[in-house]
């Protein structure tokens, strides 16, 4: 299952983050802030209005030295730059003389977060990923589903202690075989198997994993949290947005990635093969009181070997990214408990999984094993032990939930569906699964039973605005994550956005007025960068995009690129109110003459098309 | 194709009159580029507009990088906005008068004949031209690369008025500081423009440094309405299937809005083009306030660069007199910065 299968395509380089951050401040936390519960900005604990809009740029500004607020004009864009095909394996292991070997690979998504105050629910929106150009060797997939941000490892690199540059974090996606999905195989043999494989009948497309880490800041490798220079980067950022203009102040990260078979079973989104769980195991780097922890892995058993995905695992000692020594690992398979015997299964000497070895293989070790041993782990945990310690521990269920970001109107009703992996294939029927809340301070929760399926379905409540996220732990009486017990790297999850109602404001009279005070004030106060596009407070060009302005606030594109709000906030109430506002209003299209017409010398138009455009767009 | 002239540099001030040609030229593709692109439909020929938009992103960056150079070796970057119809700044060859149309085969032809390569060019062990002679925009870089190489370590300047990816074009441009990052510049001018020539060792890859396709190319694609694919055939490359053009898909916009007499227009027509007129000056001043070390002058341009194109979309709907056409941005820079509506005569 998943990217561990062969072939394997693997891909390398870097991210820009461009989110705009002053929604990351609860509401007592500083000025200008977001009210995650009413979707609100708020200057000073008020919700934003009109009068409000230059106050609440200006103090997120001020934020940025005083409250680390590193980006107050991003753009939400999150592109792939400098990012290639680095190597293939076809069963032969790595090789870098494929044809698709070196093809650009681009992308470029929304960065939103479900949960604007916390770093667990970021998601990627974006309209299609591209290996490869048009006409040569190419894979290029529409979306399916959106990119959302799991097992986040704080302990990931604790020398890079700027903001989150000691995090690394884990994106997955798939792309169906019906929807749209190319394989340009030409030349290579990787994509020829590939394109093979998607004949399979249980194989469902393509899937994507990638890890992205070590993150910039300012643009300067060298800061840190505290540091005179990080607040010098933050003065001078403020310079460069008193002298006017569109400053954005993206960060950077590295990325390693690997495209290859999706197959019937296996989420979309995060990774269903056999979880090998962090032990928390603190490692102690240099001088650094703050110890690197390992995160957590993957695996899967095939005929011959077993694949391990380390990719957002062994952290690094330093902002070059060198790995930590670990010194020889070993991978083990033990009976459940309470039995003790311990079976060996292969040796992982540094050099496998070093800086050089994981920039190869985007951190896909495969250890060959003799053909019967396959059968033997089928019912046995795995384990990755060091000389010093135990890193890694499978935990053999998993409860994956479908919707890891889950947006409901106020009032709606909506399930969600879990699968539980048993060893990283879907369970059997009449295995609990129990869903809390996560940093709930009680411990209750709800249980239910697996189908013969192996899944489960949960009922949730959309009854006001609100941000929750939400637990799924399979097996009997598990310890629930009440307070704040609970650990990404850990804990599968989802997060459910009720947006609000907002009844009130559907029926305000659908004045300017009415809707820059309710509606737009508080976009055009959170992203500057919209000025770039449209000025909100501006009710001549508001009317003239009306058009325009329907069709990218239309839930039914809610998964585009383009959709507006980017932050996915609007209530319906406030759309009621705009709608209103834009239907009485005169879009700039009226202002063409509906007829058509020739000009002398040019190319004939369609002037009834030209027209529709207009309108649609 | 474009012929330039190049003259042998004699010291540091003529290899910054060599640069301050690359700058020119840079900037003059932008707006015949841009005009093509600004008059597709919306939410029509995406292939066409993603190939178009590449094209024009890297021209931005071409000129910033060819500031870089300039800043690099002490030298004031210009941003000198020429006037369309008209010949390239710097050409010689006098064939090609570059005119902003809409987009149409003849816009992309156009295209074209601006990135056209010389095939082959000059061997790879370039030497130094003594006087004069005329070159393509190729080979133009390439001497200007030597004469670069030839310059005093003393002439260059690291960290003066550099613009750096840290904001936009996310690992596109870098700091000029010394020859080795000039000449990694101009490497990939050259190559996103024209690929990777065909020389006596090489045969030639119309891909460019990225593996991207390099700008003739995918001007050629949109000529074609075809996609040029990999092919096992002597060339490496063949033409292949349907690239989706739809040449009908465009505002009715007129060619060269320089040219045209606007006073002629409705009010709101005249008004679309002054504040189309203002937008590209105030961007142009920003651009020139970049290149001499403004704080935050990129960001200051980029947000008059989506100015112009909010007073773009505005003109393009905009009818003129005959009721059925409309105009585009002249690209008209204002002496004085203040609305003005009115064309030049050719």
């Amino acid at each position: 299952m998943s990217v561990l299968e062969i072939p394997r395509i693997y891909f390398k380089g870097k991210i820009a983050w461009d989110p705009v951050t002053t929604n990351n401040y609860p509401v007592a936390q500083a000025p200008a802030a977001y009210d995650e519960d009413d979707c609100d900005s708020t200057l000073n604990s008020q919700t934003v209005r009109s009068a409000q809009v230059a106050g609440f740029r200006q103090a997120a500004v001020n934020e940025i030295v005083s409250a680390g607020n590193w980006n107050p004009q991003g753009s939400y864009r999150s592109p792939f730059y400098e990012t290639q095909i680095s190597g293939v394996d076809t069963g032969k292991g790595l090789d870098t003389t494929d044809p698709f070997v070196t093809a650009p690979v681009n992308f470029t998504g929304m960065l939103v977060d479900t949960e604007p105050y916390g770093a667990y629910s970021s998601q990627l929106f974006f309209d299609a990923m591209s290996f490869g150009i048009d006409g040569g060797c190419r894979v290029f997939g529409p979306r399916t589903a959106r990119l959302n941000d799991r097992y986040i490892n704080f302990n990931a690199n604790p020398n890079n202690n700027m903001i989150a540059g000691v995090a690394s974090v884990m994106w997955q996606t798939c792309f169906p075989k019906d929807k749209g999905l190319r394989i340009d195989s030409h030349d290579s043999p990787a994509l020829q198997a590939l394109a093979a494989a998607m004949a399979e009948a249980d194989v469902l497309g393509v899937m994507v994993r990638f890890c992205t880490y070590r993150t910039v800041y300012f643009d300067d490798p060298g800061l840190s949290n505290g540091s005179s220079g990080a607040t010098k980067a933050g003065q001078d950022l403020q310079a460069k947005i008193a002298a006017g203009g569109f400053q954005p102040n993206p960060a950077r990260s590295l990325l390693v990635g690997t495209l290859g078979i999706w197959r019937a079973g296996d989420p979309m989104h995060e990774p269903g093969d056999r979880a090998l769980l962090t032990t928390g195991v603190q490692i102690p780097v240099g001088s650094n009181p703050n110890p690197a922890v390992c995160g957590s892995a993957w695996a899967r058993v095939g005929e011959d070997r077993v694949t391990l995905d380390l990719s957002n695992c062994i952290p690094a000692q330093n902002r070059a990214t060198d790995k930590i020594d670990l010194g020889e690992l070993t991978l083990v398979a033990a009976d459940p408990p309470p039995a003790v015997a311990i079976m060996e299964i292969g040796k992982i000497p540094y050099a496998l999984y070093d800086r050089a070895a994981y920039e190869a293989t985007s951190g896909i070790i495969d250890i060959k094993v003799d053909p019967g041993i396959a059968k033997q782990l089928a019912g046995m945990n795995l384990g990755l032990t060091g000389s010093a310690a135990k890193y890694l521990q499978e935990a053999p269920l998993r409860a994956v939930p479908s919707d890891p970001n889950l947006y409901l109107d106020e009032g709606a009703k909506a399930s969600t569906m879990v699968q539980v992996y048993d060893r990283g294939v879907p369970a059997e029927a009449g295995i609990a699964v129990t869903m809390s809340e996560l940093g709930a301070t009680q411990p209750t929760a709800v249980k239910q039973t697996t189908d013969s399926n192996g899944r489960v379905s949960f009922q949730l409540s959309a009854t006001a605005g609100s941000v929750t996220g939400l637990v799924f732990q399979p097996g009997d009486n598990p310890v629930l994550p009440v307070t704040n017990a609970f650990d990404p790297q850990l804990f599968t999850y989802m997060y459910l956005r009720v947006l609000p109602a907002d009844s009130d404001i559907a029926v305000l009279p659908p004045t300017w007025d009415n809707v820059h005070n309710y509606v737009l004030s508080n976009w055009e106060a959170m992203a500057p960068c919209m000025d770039n596009w449209l000025r909100l407070g501006d009710e001549q060009q508001v009317k003239v995009y009306a058009p325009v302005i329907k069709r990218l606030t239309d839930p039914a594109n809610f998964e585009d690129f383009r959709f507006m709000p980017v932050t996915r906030d609007m209530s319906a109430g406030q759309r009621t109110l705009l709608y209103n506002f834009l239907d009485g209003g005169v879009a700039l299209a009226a202002n063409m003459a509906p007829a058509a017409g020739v000009r002398a010398g040019q190319v004939r138009r369609n002037f009834h098309r030209l027209s529709r455009a207009m309108r649609g767009t | 194709m474009i012929k330039l002239r190049w003259r042998a540099p004699a010291g540091t001030g003529d290899v910054q009159t060599l640069v301050q040609n690359a700058i020119d030229l840079e900037f003059a593709t932008l707006p015949p580029y841009l005009y093509a692109r600004l008059s597709i439909l919306p939410g029509t020929n995406g292939p066409a507009t993603a190939r178009l938009q590449g094209i024009i992103l890297q021209e931005m960056i071409h000129m910033c990088l060819a500031c870089n150079i300039m800043n690099a070796i002490g030298g004031t970057p210009a941003i000198k906005p020429p006037h369309y119809p008209g010949p390239l700044p710097g050409d010689v060859g006098g064939a090609l008068v570059v005119h902003l149309l809409p987009f149409s085969q003849a816009a992309v032809q156009q295209g074209m004949a601006i990135e056209e390569p010389s095939k082959p060019i000059d061997p790879p062990k370039l030497q130094a031209v003594v006087g004069e002679k005329t070159v393509t925009i190729g080979e133009y870089y390439h001497l200007l690369d030597l004469a670069l190489q030839n310059l005093p370590v003393s002439d260059w300047t690291a960290n003066r008025h550099q613009i750096d990816d840290n904001q936009f074009f996310p690992g596109q441009i870098f700091a000029v500081n010394n020859y080795a990052d000039a000449h990694r510049a101009i490497t990939q001018i050259v190559s996103e423009g024209e690929g990777t020539p065909v020389t006596p060792g090489e045969d030639g890859s119309p891909l460019d440094f990225q593996n991207e396709l390099a700008h003739y190319y995918r001007f050629w694609e949109l000529e074609r309405n075809q996609v040029l694919i990999k092919a096992n055939n002597p060339v490496g490359y063949a033409w292949d299937g349907v690239l989706g053009v739809d040449w009908n898909s465009v505002y009715p916009a007129i060619p060269d809005p320089e040219t045209h007499d606007f006073s002629k227009d409705p009010p709101a027509a005249q008004q679309a083009q002054a504040a189309c007129n203002q937008a590209y000056t105030a961007m142009v001043n920003a651009l020139t306030g970049t290149f001499t070390g403004a704080t935050g002058g990129l960001g200051v341009a980029v947000r008059a660069m989506f100015d112009l194109r909010m007073a773009a979309m505005k003109a393009l709907h905009t009818p003129l007199a005959d009721d059925t056409s409309v105009s585009g941005p002249a690209f008209l820079y204002l002496d004085v910065p203040q609305a003005s509506a009115r064309g030049h005569a050719p």
